[in-house]
């Protein structure tokens, strides 16, 4: 939903075109019987539209949050997500469910069920379809009335939230312990790590980060046990509030060829090399590379194995 | 030692050999005495007349001018073939200190009206794809009023293997005088001639038109703004490059890419997400930022966060032109018109 809003990618940007911007994200509204946590608040200024999208990444409704999606009211929104009200006049809002194409159909009989009617988009690796009730706003309605085709996955704004699987953390919690030993730091503590690695960590509600943060401790400590060459896991004591890394050793320290073939080993220690597709005539070709090497020898500086060119960096 | 001083040496010392000024990019904080202290060892950096040049004492003595706190310029009379690499030696050890990143059309036009004397191209495919290209290393020398021309000819057919390492030009302005520069794509000058505040002029409008590009990047970074009672607005979009070729093969690319390996040394464990498509999180090693990356054979998206620093781009943008694609493209409009900007 969010990258249906982002201006300057080669994701289309529906919501964009049509004057919205992408207000709040995981913003929570008081309702009669509750609370709603809205996944994502869109605005468009000049006609006092909000959108209040929920995204669904399984396939079950929640039938009592689509309930209170239907009890929202525009004004709740606009106090809670701090909207900039610029023309007088009514405020409207929709509310806007956003699901995998292959969970459609369980979508739409939950929303039956919970008697909210309100317009679903099916995401699909080519397409995104509208379906159920239509858009309000008329912009809308012309910008899904056909498939939109999509070039690809969506920007991942939010990758991961308190409920996503612990092994995607771990691939957030390494590269966040990689660039604090960068700085040379002989420890980073588990809550510094979890800002590094979440960016978006501020907009969960307590609950949801104290869960995040339980998750990143268990990432570090997995990290840790995997590659205690480089990394110790100290716990949590009764003088200190959060679980420590150590850095055992730092590739800093080496010089610059030993330095990349350090950073090197933490990423073979972690994680599998990516599937290499074999092109067949790279052998044939390093050989003759090998044989203008051996002929440019006397003009040319040593090759670096350093670079990624063949050639070294410009004698830099 | 004070401006007046260094616009005589400029003058009297070009006579004998080229003056060069090398442009760093730098997050030295409010006291840049002490950061210079701090990167040279205490001791080598004196104090001058002007509070924002320095002398530097060391193996390659240098006057650093940083009245513009982010990119510093550094003078010298040591031949380049000394002050580069003890330069890079700084440079490399440190998170605070990078080279500007010159994108390829930067260099295309330095200066309005002035035609390139010398143009130097420098594409070399090298790891980054099979050695299977139709051009898969191409550097060209051109000199004469034609470089220009020459190198257009050869673009019109092969635009993504042309990518510009070098320029030199000739300015004359009838109030200021003459300089002679030649400019590298890291932000290295070479000058002669008999007006030292053209040469500045010059160096001037390279570093402002890049960080333009830089500044703009930055402004595009992720951040989240927080509301009162929970929720937050995020700020900022990633940015995409687009290829106007395909990566040929997807896997080797990004095993090359996340190397560590120099000039990118992007760290990163690439997730296959589907044949075509890897997500990426990556730290630039270069400042020691965390970024995220989206791949596909046509396209990268990048996510920079708040704090990061837009050289991380440029750097990367920069260095696939030179390695894979020079005529690649960012999709955000505004931000491709400044990747893309140059004196006419």
């Amino acid at each position: 939903m969010i990258a249906l809003c982002t201006y300057g990618d080669v994701y289309p940007s529906p919501f964009a075109t049509a004057g919205y911007h992408l207000a709040g994200a995981e913003v929570p509204v008081a309702v009669s019987d509750g609370t709603v946590v809205i996944d994502a608040v869109l605005f468009r200024p000049n006609r006092n539209i909000i959108l209040a999208g929920e995204a669904k990444s399984g396939t079950n409704v929640e039938e009592i949050q689509a309930r209170r999606y239907g009890q929202l009211k525009p004004d709740q929104v606009v106090i809670a997500a701090s909207l900039i009200i610029r023309e007088v006049g009514d405020r409207h809002l929709q509310p806007l469910y956003v699901c995998l194409v292959e969970s459609l159909e369980r979508v739409l009989q939950g929303l039956g069920r919970s008697g909210l009617a309100c317009p679903v988009l099916a995401v699909g690796e080519d397409s995104i379809e509208h379906h159920a009730a239509p858009f309000t706003d008329q912009d809308l309605q012309t910008a899904f009335a056909d498939p939109l085709a999509v070039p690809g996955p969506p920007p991942r704004i939010i990758p991961v939230d308190d409920e996503s699987p612990d092994a995607a953390f771990d691939v957030l919690v390494l590269p966040a312990l990689v660039a604090t030993l960068s700085h040379q730091r002989s420890q980073v503590s588990v809550l510094a790590l979890a800002e590094q690695a979440l960016p978006h960590l501020v907009v969960f509600g307590t609950r949801a980060r104290n869960r995040l943060l339980a998750k990143i401790d268990l990432a570090a400590r997995r990290a840790a046990e995997r590659d205690p060459a480089t990394f110790e896991y100290l716990r949590r004591t009764g003088t200190r509030d959060h679980a420590v890394v150590r850095f055992v050793r730092s590739p800093e320290e080496a010089a610059r060829q030993g330095r990349t073939q350090v950073y090197q080993s933490i990423a073979r220690v972690a994680g599998k090399p990516v599937r290499r597709r074999r092109t067949p005539s790279v052998d044939q070709m390093a050989l003759f590379d090998d044989l203008i090497e051996e002929l440019q020898q006397a003009h040319e500086v040593p090759e670096d194995s350093e670079t990624i060119s063949d050639e070294g960096e410009e004698g830099k | 030692m004070n401006r007046a001083t260094l616009a005589d040496d400029f003058a009297l010392s070009t006579r004998r050999a080229p003056w060069k000024t090398f442009v760093l990019e730098a997050h030295a904080g409010d006291d840049v005495a002490d950061a210079l202290n701090d990167v040279f060892g205490p001791g080598r950096v004196r104090d001058t007349d002007d509070v924002h040049l320095h002398e530097v004492v060391d193996d390659v003595n240098f006057v650093v001018d940083h009245l513009d706190d982010r990119f510093w310029s550094l003078h010298t009379t040591a031949p380049t073939s000394v002050a580069a690499p003890f330069l890079k030696g700084i440079v490399e050890s440190r998170r605070d200190l990078d080279w500007m990143w010159l994108p390829s059309d930067h260099l295309r036009g330095v200066w309005p009206g002035v035609s390139p004397q010398w143009l130097a191209t420098d594409f070399t495919s090298g790891r980054l794809t099979p050695p299977t290209d139709e051009v898969a290393d191409l550097k060209l020398r051109v000199r004469g009023r034609a470089a220009e021309s020459v190198l257009q000819l050869v673009e019109s057919k092969y635009s993504k293997a042309v990518s510009f390492s070098g320029v030199a030009i000739n300015v004359a302005d009838d109030d200021l005088g003459s300089v002679a520069e030649a400019i590298s794509r890291d932000g290295r000058f070479v000058a002669t001639g008999d007006d030292f505040g053209l040469h500045q002029t010059v160096v001037r409008r390279v570093v402002d038109r890049y960080r333009g590009f830089v500044e703009a990047v930055e402004q595009r970074a992720l951040r989240w703004i927080q509301f009162p009672d929970g929720g937050a607005q995020p700020v900022g979009a990633p940015l995409v490059l687009r290829f106007g070729r395909s990566i040929p093969d997807l896997g080797l690319f990004l095993e090359q890419l996340f190397s560590a390996r120099e000039p990118f040394r992007l760290w990163g464990i690439p997730q296959m997400a589907g044949d075509d498509f890897a997500e990426v999180e990556a730290v630039d090693l270069h400042v020691g930022q965390q970024l995220r990356f989206d791949v596909t054979p046509d396209w990268l998206r990048v996510y920079l966060f708040e704090g990061g620093c837009g050289n991380t781009l440029a750097r990367l943008a920069s260095n696939l032109q030179h390695h894979f694609d020079g005529a690649l493209s960012i999709v955000d409009p505004e931000i491709d018109v400044l990747l893309k900007q140059h004196a006419r």
